[in-house]
């Protein structure tokens, strides 16, 4: 009997500790998620009484974690959507931000060479950019490392059809720079003073 | 030769984890191409990209989810259809499909066992993993998530495509938390390497809920276990990935030799992996009833005991 009751109060503490995991992490997630990683949307037409909200990254505010492994590289992601009524060939480009970038777009048809999909985007339907970016040594003490925007574009015409303004900053590097409110480094869509032409949109790289 | 039985039955069962990376992670993600391409899509993605498991458990106990399964959103049923497995023919998804569970489980193999901790096989870890996804059911209800941010399935699409592109993926605090669990403490250096899947997994811990409500039936599909053919070599419990068969203690079962086994339905994955080390064709896999009882005329069934104390039933 005395043995029936030490596993139970066993195995309820073991519930208890179980239970408590996902709790804990729900938590930790919760406070670290936002600051180490962002996504947005491309939708198209863009609606004009909705503002967009820029996605922004400071490095300086990573999780211990992340700062100890990871500190300069990071992961964005936005989704594309065809709002409008007629398919459309669509193209993502990154503007003004010139950091090495690897890109994973989960619509198949991406054709990396031209950053657009070969196939139209049906209406209704999306797919997805993750960006995943490296800081490079250089540009790491600058308060504002990239001042740019993620653009869709219509393949065909080259119209931009959306743009989500991206800001990563290092809120360490210099006041006033952090958090996203407020540039002093850079004005948004201005080039970097000591970043050559060439390097004004990203490299074409891997696509998956 | 059972060396050789069990050699290939690896060997089908690595075949069969390798379709499941093919299946659901990039670059070739056949069932997500598969899934979206009837609805006009042109995708590729993860697993939950198409059958929404971790973010499907933790919405059960959501309107919202129930209101999607009326509606026939494709993605909401991808856990109800892995539910319905389970439950008629054990979590199938966890031993043949999950690639993300079979390279811990690898990754352990790489690892002598002298430096591996085995938590699995003595504590109750039914208790842990069912604590476990009774906390993350609640999550939602208060304003918390840990689906995607420890997604384990979703690390590893990133971890495939980093290899096949060659760069080092970036990871945040989170991930890095669950591959220091999932792979190098649940994995590399816990028997078994299924450290994540016995007590961190949500998805798997509702397939053996429901498992181990099937496999009372005689009409589903189960492991099962003949006594009076055990021998007692104890291949099975040295073979178990997730520490599911144990020693039962003397008078549990009438076996031909030795106390036999016990084996625990909540944690067990129907991998048979045990099936094909046994020597002796003790264990099979299949409809009927789990067990045939042969109880020992020993009035206290001192095996139970042990079997209850780390959450083991008899199958």
């Amino acid at each position: 009997m005395r043995v029936r009751s030490k596993r139970l109060a066993a195995a309820v503490l073991l519930f208890v500790l179980g239970l408590s995991a996902p709790v804990a992490g729900g938590y930790y997630s919760k406070n670290v998620s936002p600051l180490e990683g962002n996504k947005g949307a491309l939708e198209f037409p863009a609606n004009p009484k909705k503002k967009v909200q820029p996605a922004v990254i400071d490095v300086a505010k990573f999780g211990r974690l992340k700062r100890a492994l990871q500190p300069w590289t990071f992961r964005i992601y936005a989704s594309v959507k065809n709002k409008t009524k007629e398919p459309r060939r669509v193209g993502v480009v990154l503007e003004d931000c010139p950091l090495p970038v690897r890109w994973h777009v989960t619509d198949y048809t991406w054709d990396e060479t031209v950053r657009a999909i070969r196939e139209p985007l049906p209406p209704g339907k999306g797919f997805g950019v993750y960006l995943f970016a490296d800081v490079p040594e250089e540009m790491r003490r600058r308060p504002v490392i990239c001042d740019g925007r993620l653009q869709a574009l219509d393949a065909e015409t080259g119209a931009v059809l959306a743009a989500l303004p991206l800001r990563i900053v290092n809120s360490a590097a210099g006041a006033g720079a952090g958090g996203g409110s407020g540039s002093r480094g850079t004005e948004r869509g201005a080039r970097p003073a000591d970043v050559p032409d060439g390097a004004m949109h990203s490299p074409p790289v891997n696509s998956h | 030769m059972p060396g050789a039985k069990s050699r290939r039955h690896l060997y089908i069962r690595f075949g069969s984890y390798l379709l499941g990376l093919m299946l659901f992670y990039v670059p070739a993600s056949l069932f997500v191409r598969a899934f979206y391409g009837v609805q006009g899509q042109h995708l590729v993605g993860n697993l939950c990209d198409s059958l929404n498991l971790r973010m499907g458990v933790g919405g059960l106990l959501k309107i919202e989810t129930w209101q999607k399964v009326f509606a026939a959103d494709p993605r909401s049923l991808g856990i109800f259809a892995v539910i319905a497995v389970a439950f008629l023919f054990g979590p199938l998804f966890c031993g043949w499909v999950c690639a993300a569970g079979s390279l811990s489980e690898g990754l352990s193999r790489l690892v002598p066992d002298r430096f591996k901790i085995d938590i699995a096989g003595r504590v109750n870890a039914a208790a842990i993993r069912y604590g476990f996804l009774s906390g993350f059911m609640i999550l939602p209800f208060i304003g918390l998530s840990a689906g995607c941010a420890f997604c384990n399935f979703r690390i590893l699409n990133f971890m495939s495509l980093g290899i096949t592109g060659g760069f080092v993926p970036a990871l945040t605090s989170t991930y890095i938390v669950v591959i220091a669990l999932w792979l190098v403490l649940g994995g590399m250096f816990m028997k078994g390497g299924r450290g994540w899947c016995n007590f961190l997994c949500p998805v798997g811990a509702i397939q053996n809920l429901f498992h181990g409500l099937g496999a009372r039936l005689g009409f589903t599909y189960k492991l099962k276990y003949a006594p009076e053919k055990c021998r007692t070599c104890l291949n099975c419990v040295k073979v178990c990935p997730m520490r599911a068969a144990a020693p039962a203690a003397e008078g549990r079962w009438r076996t031909a030799n030795g106390a036999g086994v016990l084996f625990n339905r909540h944690t067990c994955i129907t991998c048979n992996d045990c099936v094909a080390a046994c020597p002796h064709g003790a264990l099979s896999y299949g409809v009927g009833k789990a067990a045939v009882p042969a109880p020992a005329p020993s009035p206290q069934p001192a095996g139970a005991a042990l079997g209850a104390a780390a959450g083991r039933s008899e199958v």
